[in-house]
């Protein structure tokens, strides 16, 4: 399914449960996909389906519960010492809340230098603020923002930040996870322009998780759909938007609004019905047929598995 | 679906209208930089009743470091004027020795300032490092040491103290130490709730995806976060500090005569409470006001401090 390129991320079978009160919370359940190395794969999905907890697992935050996961050959979950500390170099996260996911106590400089200080990237200290000065203005801020505090920045200033601060570690790999949703529509094209040009420049490898469509399509080379913790399609980007084959892909895909009033009046929506099940106790059979309109019996009985309909798309679905 | 369609051709900016500008650089010596300690001031100042506290405590620290220069010596008897009231030469009168009362109110604030600043000093070190290494590293650990403090709280802590204090050597050190073991629950309690909170907030989640090890990551992101906490826990630790060094003094288990603390005074006071009830008044006036100021500060910074991270 993918040309002889080098892989860079291969997750095989990754389950991730949570347990809960009432049980146990099946948040990933038995996901596989591989990412080679300088490509986009966008993880989509609404939200409470997944995607994070998928994230986070594959780059080592949260422990697995079954499956693995490999980065270059090397079982993530299993590095210890000085490898784990060589992952946390190649490796890095961009995260959802921008709020969150800066020390309030600290400066700019300080979170930017952290991983620069912890991997000895920069002998001086002058030689560390000047490369914090350089990665600043590489995400589109300037030197004078160094010595402020978090509180004094906008959200998109402090999602720059979280860039700066993955970027400081030279890392080849970068989970972004949805780095854009908890900005405004004028400030995610800038993100998202900005990761595309960090990428070129650097030959960088992303997953890039998100829950809006639109966004997903410019940035990645291929997307995978998540739905309660299965993957049930996965495919090249152009292939998804033009023919798409899990009847949840195809509702998500109508539910995209089309920027031009004449279109969009005719656009025709897919709209869902009830609600998502709860992860903690998922039907028996495929994971969507609760919602799907074309269900049949053998949906309810049995679970789909992913596998190809055309070369280079897998779907999870028993109707095609 | 084709969001390309949109792309209208949009009518050109009119020049007589609009005006280009540069963005202007931000002149370097600006700073917005202002650490934590400046808004706990900014805070403080705002509040008259912080400001009373504060004057108080400060009136009764400085008047007790410089006890030494009153004119009487607080152990020497004076017989003739003994239990003599309130003048001009014994601000505060004398006691049934004929000692200065002033004097040794003075030397007495000194040990219950001494014993209640120092075993809070012990006591927040050992409830911050129990704390956070419970709520950090939880599973075995955090049980077992929840386990420890449940059982030291559930000690009735007075009887105890009195009787180590009968097995260790009488003495100003002895019990700072002895107030600060049954003192640091409530600190590490308070500590351990905001470690496991901050310890799954995303920025802790980010250092640790850096490569940061844990103890970098305890002194660098954990412990600065709940400084404010811990403020408030040493302002009140303090009181009730102070508190108790009063009681045990005041029970004969404190600092050993002919030292004086505002406990002990307030014992030998006892004995004359029907001839001069002035003497029990002053050491548990001054007990009171420091206490009370303690107490009142610890609350108002506890609202002062909580919404730092929206300000």
């Amino acid at each position: 399914m993918l040309e002889p390129k080098e892989l860079s991320l291969e997750v095989t079978e990754l389950k991730k449960y949570f347990r809960v009160g009432g049980g146990t919370l099946k948040a990933v359940d038995g996901v596989s996909f591989s990412i080679a190395r300088g490509e986009t794969l966008g993880l989509v999905g609404e939200s409470g389906c997944g995607k994070t907890t998928c994230g986070r697992t594959c780059v080592g935050l949260y422990p697995k519960t079954a499956g693995q996961v490999r980065y270059r050959g090397q079982d993530v979950h299993r590095l210890r010492g000085s490898a784990r500390k060589a992952f946390t170099k190649q490796v890095q996260t961009i995260f959802q809340d921008p709020y969150a996911s800066l020390d309030p106590r600290l400066t700019v400089t300080d979170i930017i230098a952290e991983g620069i200080k912890n991997h000895n990237l920069c002998p001086g200290a002058k030689e560390r603020r000047e490369r914090v000065f350089d990665l600043l203005e590489q995400v589109g801020l300037n030197r004078e923002h160094a010595s402020r505090y978090i509180h004094e920045f906008s959200g998109g200033q402090r999602q720059r930040i979280g860039i700066a601060r993955a970027l400081a570690v030279d890392p080849e790999f970068i989970m972004c996870d949805e780095p854009i949703s908890a900005l405004d529509v004028s400030i995610q094209a800038q993100i998202v322009n900005l990761l595309i040009r960090l990428q070129r420049e650097r030959d960088l490898t992303y997953l890039f998780i998100a829950h809006d469509l639109s966004m997903v399509k410019h940035i990645s080379d291929r997307i995978a759909v998540m739905y309660l913790g299965v993957m049930v399609e996965l495919t090249s980007s152009e292939e998804l938007y033009t023919h798409p084959a899990h009847p949840y892909t195809k509702a998500l895909l109508s539910a995209i609004p089309i920027p031009d009033p004449k279109v969009e009046e005719r656009r025709v929506r897919t709209v869902l019905e009830g609600d998502v099940p709860s992860p903690i106790n998922p039907p028996q059979g495929c994971r969507f047929c609760g919602r799907c309109a074309m269900a049949t019996d053998r949906c309810a009985q049995e679970r789909p598995q992913l596998r190809e309909i055309s070369p280079g798309h897998l779907a999870a679905c028993h109707l095609i | 679906m084709q969001s390309q369609n949109a792309a209208k051709s949009y009518t050109p900016i009119d020049p007589a209208r609009f005006r280009r500008v540069e963005q202007q650089p931000i002149p370097a010596g600006v700073s917005y930089e202002r650490g934590a300690f400046y808004h706990i001031l900014a805070s403080l100042r705002q509040n008259k009743l912080a400001v009373i506290c504060l004057v108080l405590l400060a009136i009764i620290t400085i008047a007790s470091l410089l006890a030494p220069l009153s004119p009487y010596d607080p152990d020497t008897y004076d017989l003739m004027n003994k239990l003599a009231p309130p003048s001009p030469q014994h601000l505060f009168g004398t006691d049934e020795l004929g000692r200065d009362y002033f004097t040794r109110a003075l030397y007495g604030g000194r040990v219950s300032l001494a014993v209640g600043f120092f075993s809070m000093l012990v006591s927040v070190t050992l409830g911050t490092i129990i704390g956070t290494v419970s709520g950090y590293l939880g599973g075995v650990v955090d049980m077992v040491l929840m386990r420890i403090l449940d059982i030291v709280m559930s000690v009735p802590t007075f009887l105890l103290i009195i009787i180590i204090n009968a097995y260790l050597k009488p003495g100003l050190s002895t019990m700072i130490f002895i107030i600060a073991i049954f003192a640091w629950m409530s600190v590490a309690r308070v500590v351990r709730a905001e470690t496991m909170s901050l310890k799954e907030r995303d920025f802790v989640l980010a250092a640790k995806n850096l490569g940061t090890s844990h103890l970098v990551i305890l002194f660098r992101h954990i412990i600065p976060n709940m400084s404010s906490s811990i403020i408030v826990a040493a302002s009140l630790s303090i009181a009730s500090a102070i508190l108790t060094e009063s009681s045990l003094s005041f029970l004969g288990f404190g600092v050993r005569l002919p030292t004086s603390s505002w406990g002990s005074m307030l014992q030998s006071a006892q004995g004359q409470i029907l001839y001069n009830p002035l003497l029990a008044v002053f050491p548990g006036l001054l007990i009171l006001i420091t206490v009370l100021s303690f107490n009142v500060l610890g609350d108002i910074l506890r609202n002062a401090l909580e919404p730092k991270l929206v300000k």
